[in-house]
């Protein structure tokens, strides 16, 4: 069942259509919300809530517009909240990338990151790095690099403009090379 | 940088955590109250529309169904008005479905229905009977479409429930379905309509609960014909403007029916609704009506135009206000408090305010 037939059944009621939606999005959905908030259970609540959003609101999506899309731009605003929610618990924030020294952002450290990303000890240096950024330039990472987005798709998905997503970008990834560079 | 290894990197991570074999499936169904439809070779997969609002099993004591009903009424104002007004058209359509083992007999009753321009509403049970200590729960599914082959889709004020009753012997069980549908494309004038009721009929037992929590029985199709009287309730032509800040509202009419009220209007911009969440934004609203108040901060939603989906973008749309109000003739002040929305905790500021007669 493609997608289309799946709307068309989930709009006249069908909860099966649901299920081949579920099957067709769910992995990708779990994945994109866990590099966002780097938490398993809250990426599995984070989607179940987009999976249950969809089925209760489907009358009010356009057969014309294409599924992904527009369920995917609900998780990716689901993990940015989601993710936000779990910063403002954390009582330290020792990694802060707000305290990072200014002057790390004036020049382009060296090695660069994709040279770090080989020699870092462990992959957790890398993954500590994107905790350390903010749920927004971690998101704008996950759709750029992971789901391979343009910056015309992720300023669609982010509900932002084309510009705020260039500079966006291009702040996260200043970010994640200092703090590749510090570590 | 490096594009392709920090992609790397991010689906080895993703992938480590999150395996290709995950299903949420069954969660999902949790969340929503309705059972995953099976997969289960000796059962049927069901095409079944759970009422995600309000679905419910009861064991009773004793014979229930007026108390079940007076349940599945309780969130809907409107429609409890309706009834107690006895708007409804009694049907009493009864059939029976050939059934097999656990089950012994099953019968599915139209109770009745009832029509008007902003909803039609339809009220049924099935009743069954089983060994006792099978544990039967049962589940329905809804479909209705008119002479016109005009689908109405299903509005989320709906609910069901089964209660059940050992007996000795055997066991008896009683599910209650109220089901409405938005009725907004209806054409104007519409006097009497030509409906057709498909109720999908599908149970569970005890035993398959413990096997496999989300395989179902599906019993069968009970299909209603039946003509129901349509209420046009009364349509006011307001056309009237409010501004606040930059957001002017213009009421275009209203559509008074027994059982709900609907305010079609046109937004200066739609802009500051399109967001990720537009389908959650509320606005209480607070009636006046010759002076005295008749409702304080009653929630009511968006919808779309003529039954249609509701576009983020539409700057026309209808904003539904789930009570009945036909009987308040007079000048009417109606204040739309402020909009939020229940997802992203959004607000735009109030009040706008309309007045104007309503006879």
């Amino acid at each position: 069942m493609n997608d289309s037939k799946a709307i068309a059944r989930l709009k006249r009621g069908d909860i099966t259509a649901l299920d081949a939606l579920i099957d067709r999005y769910q992995v990708r959905a779990l994945r994109t919300a866990f590099l966002i908030t780097q938490d398993a259970a809250l990426a599995e609540d984070v989607v179940q809530d987009a999976f249950v959003n969809v089925y209760h609101s489907i009358h009010t999506f356009q057969a014309s517009r294409p599924f992904a899309p527009w369920f995917m731009r609900t998780v990716v605003n689901g993990a940015l909240r989601a993710a936000r929610r779990k910063q403002a618990q954390l009582s330290l924030e020792n990694l802060a990338d707000d305290d990072l020294d200014a002057a790390e952002f004036l020049v382009d450290p060296a090695p660069g990151p994709d040279r770090l990303l080989e020699t870092a000890e462990t992959q957790e240096a890398v993954w500590d790095a994107l905790s350390a950024l903010t749920p927004e330039r971690r998101a704008v990472i996950v759709l750029r690099f992971y789901l391979d987005l343009s910056e015309g798709e992720m300023a669609e998905h982010l509900n932002i403009p084309v510009g705020t997503v260039k500079s966006r970008l291009h702040s996260a990834k200043r970010h994640l090379q200092a703090l590749l560079a510090s570590s | 940088m490096d594009e392709k290894r920090l992609k790397h990197f991010l689906t080895q991570r993703a992938e480590q955590e999150i395996p290709d074999t995950m299903d949420i499936r069954s969660k999902v169904h949790d969340r929503l109250g309705t059972p995953a439809p099976t997969r289960a070779p000796f059962f049927s997969r069901l095409s079944l529309k759970w009422a995600a609002a309000l679905v419910a099993v009861l064991i009773a004591s004793t014979g229930a169904a007026y108390a079940l009903m007076q349940t599945l009424l309780q969130p809907d104002p409107g429609l409890r008005t309706v009834q107690a007004e006895n708007q409804i058209v009694q049907l009493g359509q009864t059939q029976s479905l050939p059934v097999e083992d656990p089950l012994t007999r099953l019968d599915i009753t139209l109770d009745y229905a009832y029509a008007d321009a902003n909803r039609i509403a339809v009220g049924y049970h099935v009743t069954g009977a089983a060994v006792a200590g099978t544990g039967v729960e049962v589940y329905s599914n809804q479909q209705l479409v008119d002479a016109q082959a005009r689908a109405y889709p299903w509005l989320p004020t709906s609910g069901q429930q089964t209660t059940q009753k050992q007996d000795g012997e055997e066991e008896t069980f009683t599910h209650e379905g109220l089901t409405s549908f938005d009725a907004a494309a209806l054409p104007a004038g519409t006097g009497t309509l030509d409906l057709a009721l498909t109720l999908q009929v599908a149970y569970t037992t005890a035993a398959t609960r413990a096997d496999n929590p989300a395989v179902m029985g599906f019993a069968g199709d009970a299909n209603f014909s039946f003509q129901v009287p349509v209420n046009p309730g009364r349509v006011v032509d307001v056309r009237q403007s409010a501004a606040v800040a930059d957001l002017a509202i213009e009421i275009q009419k209203v559509v008074i029916t027994p059982s709900m009220t609907r305010v079609e209007l046109c937004l200066s911009s739609a802009a500051p609704f399109a967001v990720d969440a537009w389908t959650a934004w509320e606005s209480p609203v607070t009636l006046d009506v010759n002076g005295e108040r008749v409702l304080a901060g009653l929630p009511s939603g968006f919808t779309g135009l003529n039954g249609a989906p509701l576009d983020p973008n539409a700057t026309c749309r209808a904003l539904a206000i789930p009570d009945a109000l036909t009987q308040h003739a007079g000048d009417w002040t109606l204040t739309l408090d402020g909009f939020t929305n229940r997802e992203s905790g959004q607000s735009i500021s109030g009040p706008w305010t309309f007045t104007f007669p309503v006879n």
